[in-house]
């Protein structure tokens, strides 16, 4: 009876570790999976914040004439933006498109018609939203990142990330221009 | 028949054996009581009832008959198979009934069809004959299959709460403005939108579940508890984050190692209440989605079948324990492979030394003959043994009839 007792451990043991073997291999596929979809729920703010571009530029175009370069600027950001397919191209187009819209707004400041004019909060209150909202799955990606990073480190997970080609993959780093302040001035 | 009498006046029961085989019919009232109140769910009452019987019945057949005795005491010992056997069965069309309802339930919140009569039959065939192909292979195999290693199986099958928690180790928490479409965890303060009134103590809340379980005592006084109904009950609320809130719709919401709010025991039942109140933190994983007013909302997601709420503190707790669980698994892991190869190999005492023979890898039963009979069953698992030890008493009969020297017999 013990022979039979052992084969049923060692049985059971196997079944155990192919349990284990799975669903290893399903949390790394997971884990990798996450990363892609939150990158790719970052573009779609990011187009979100591109299609709002042409609605800005037709309120603030007639007020603002004399900054015409700063609109056309603009539009080619978003044009090469909407044509970009490389993942890193797009987030560089994106963050020049982050700072020109700052800009507009700064300027707009001195353009009080265009200050009162609803669309344009509207508008403003819009973009500032989908920025936060940029900034919130940027956290979100990282936090996907360094989970997939962990868990391809752990054990007995790095075993299985060996065999499967899975490699660390890279934060969403701050620019230096994103990280450059100036100071308040008055 | 003229074996079974044979078998029958054969039988040689002394008052001393009759005296053991009613107290070994109290160990197999255990398997009745199990059996009965397990897989069939009848209320045993009393709940001692096979305890007493059991012996009395083999002790009132002694004062007729001791033959009777005897043959009462195997019909008890058999009909613990048999009745596990068709418990198993009925369990199984039970439980296959009532997933058969909870996919068709699932399929129509999802708008989908619910699954043809003709699957549903086909599936109920399939396991009937999976069940028929296990009885083929023998009562040693049967037993092992049926009462280990489909148990170990179904241990392992997936539920609610394993993936709730299985998920939270996988998926980042998003912020509730920023969350994206589909499968998503998030986390927050509970806030009411319309309370409702618990079971117990008649408390407001956002929800709560309530659980009715029977109570089982066994010989030393341990209780033992088993469910036997649960109620969920919990109107949609918000979830609140530091960038903001997004509603909740409860429906299939499942609450998971919540603090215990309200318990008492009364008449062999244990009812208890877990709450969910305002403010608490809670961690959610299920599904962002759009309702028609194109509102978010969070709800049931269908494809990974999951939708829990379970309170933060419960979720700490259960991320810092489970690495302790997951080494100790692995330890056991270890000593059991350890335990079950020191089982396989042969060892041996020979001039005061400890000789290790190779590890015995043949499966067992491979020459196992048909089960027609108990007792076929017992010589199978007999034969297992023997047939190693004729095998090599054979072999060494064989090795000195092929050494010995022919030599002509004189004339």
């Amino acid at each position: 009876m013990i022979q039979i007792f052992a084969y049923v451990i060692l049985g059971l043991v196997v079944l155990g570790l192919l349990n284990v073997v799975v669903s290893t291999y399903n949390r790394l596929v997971m884990l990798r999976n996450n990363v892609d979809k939150s990158f790719v729920n970052i573009d779609v703010l990011l187009k979100q914040r591109a299609d709002e571009i042409p609605n800005l530029i037709k309120v603030v175009k007639e007020s603002m004439k004399f900054e015409e370069s700063m609109l056309t600027k603009l539009t080619e950001l978003r044009t090469n933006f909407l044509n970009s397919n490389s993942p890193e191209e797009k987030i560089e187009l994106s963050n020049q498109m982050q700072n020109q819209l700052k800009s507009i707004f700064a300027v707009a400041e001195n353009y009080p018609d265009i200050k009162t004019n609803q669309n344009f909060q509207l508008l403003q209150n819009r973009v500032s939203q989908i920025e936060d909202a940029i900034a919130d799955r940027r956290e979100f990606y990282n936090e996907s990142v360094t989970m997939y990073n962990i868990g391809i480190a752990e054990f007995p997970n790095f075993i299985l990330a060996k065999l499967m080609l899975y490699g660390r993959k890279q934060l969403l780093q701050i620019s230096e221009q994103e990280k450059k302040y100036d100071g308040i001035a008055f | 028949m003229s074996e079974f009498s044979e078998f029958y006046n054969n039988l040689n029961v002394d008052k001393g054996l009759i005296i053991m085989l009613m107290i070994m019919s109290v160990f197999v009232a255990i398997f009745h009581t199990v059996i009965i109140s397990g897989l069939y769910e009848i209320n045993l009452k009393p709940k001692w009832l096979f305890f007493v019987s059991n012996p009395l019945l083999i002790g009132l057949c002694s004062l007729y008959d001791t033959k009777l005795a005897a043959l009462v005491a195997i019909i008890l010992f058999l009909s613990v198979f048999v009745l596990g056997i068709f418990g198993m069965i009925f369990s199984a069309i039970r439980s296959g009934y009532q997933s058969s309802k909870d996919e068709d339930a699932r399929r129509k919140r999802m708008g989908t069809t619910p699954l043809p009569i003709w699957k549903k039959i086909l599936f109920t065939l399939s396991g009937l004959l999976f069940f028929g192909f296990v009885l083929t292979l023998g009562v040693p195999y049967f037993i092992i299959i049926v009462f280990i290693i489909l148990p170990f199986l179904t241990s392992l099958k997936p539920n609610n709460k394993k993936r709730f928690y299985k998920l939270q180790r996988t998926l980042p928490t998003s912020n509730i403005r920023s969350v994206a479409m589909g499968l998503a965890e998030i986390s927050g303060k509970s806030k009411t939108i319309e309370p409702v009134i618990s079971r117990i103590g008649k408390k407001e809340c956002i929800g709560f579940l309530y659980t009715i379980e029977n109570v089982t005592t066994d010989n030393d006084g341990k209780d033992s508890y088993s469910l036997e109904s649960s109620e969920t009950i919990c109107k949609p609320f918000y979830v609140q984050d530091n960038s903001g809130q997004i509603a909740v719709a409860t429906e299939g919401i499942e609450f998971i190692d919540f603090e215990i709010d309200e318990q008492y025991q009364s008449s062999m039942k244990r009812y208890t209440q877990y709450l969910l109140k305002e403010n608490l933190e809670v961690l959610l994983i299920g599904k962002a989605g759009l309702k028609e007013n194109n509102e978010p909302v969070f709800q049931k997601e269908e494809i990974k079948d999951v939708f829990g709420i379970s309170p933060i503190a419960s979720v700490e707790n259960y991320n810092t324990l489970r690495p302790i669980l997951q080494s100790a698994g692995y330890f056991v892991y270890f000593w059991v492979i350890l335990i079950a190869l020191i089982f396989l190999t042969p060892i041996s005492l020979k001039n005061n030394t400890l000789v290790f023979g190779k590890i015995n890898l043949d499966l067992p039963f491979q020459n196992s003959k048909p089960v027609k009979s108990v007792t076929d069953f017992y010589d199978n698992i007999y034969d297992s043994y023997e047939n190693k030890e004729s095998e090599h008493i054979e072999n060494t009969y064989q090795q000195e009839a092929d050494s010995a020297e022919v030599t002509q017999a004189p004339e």
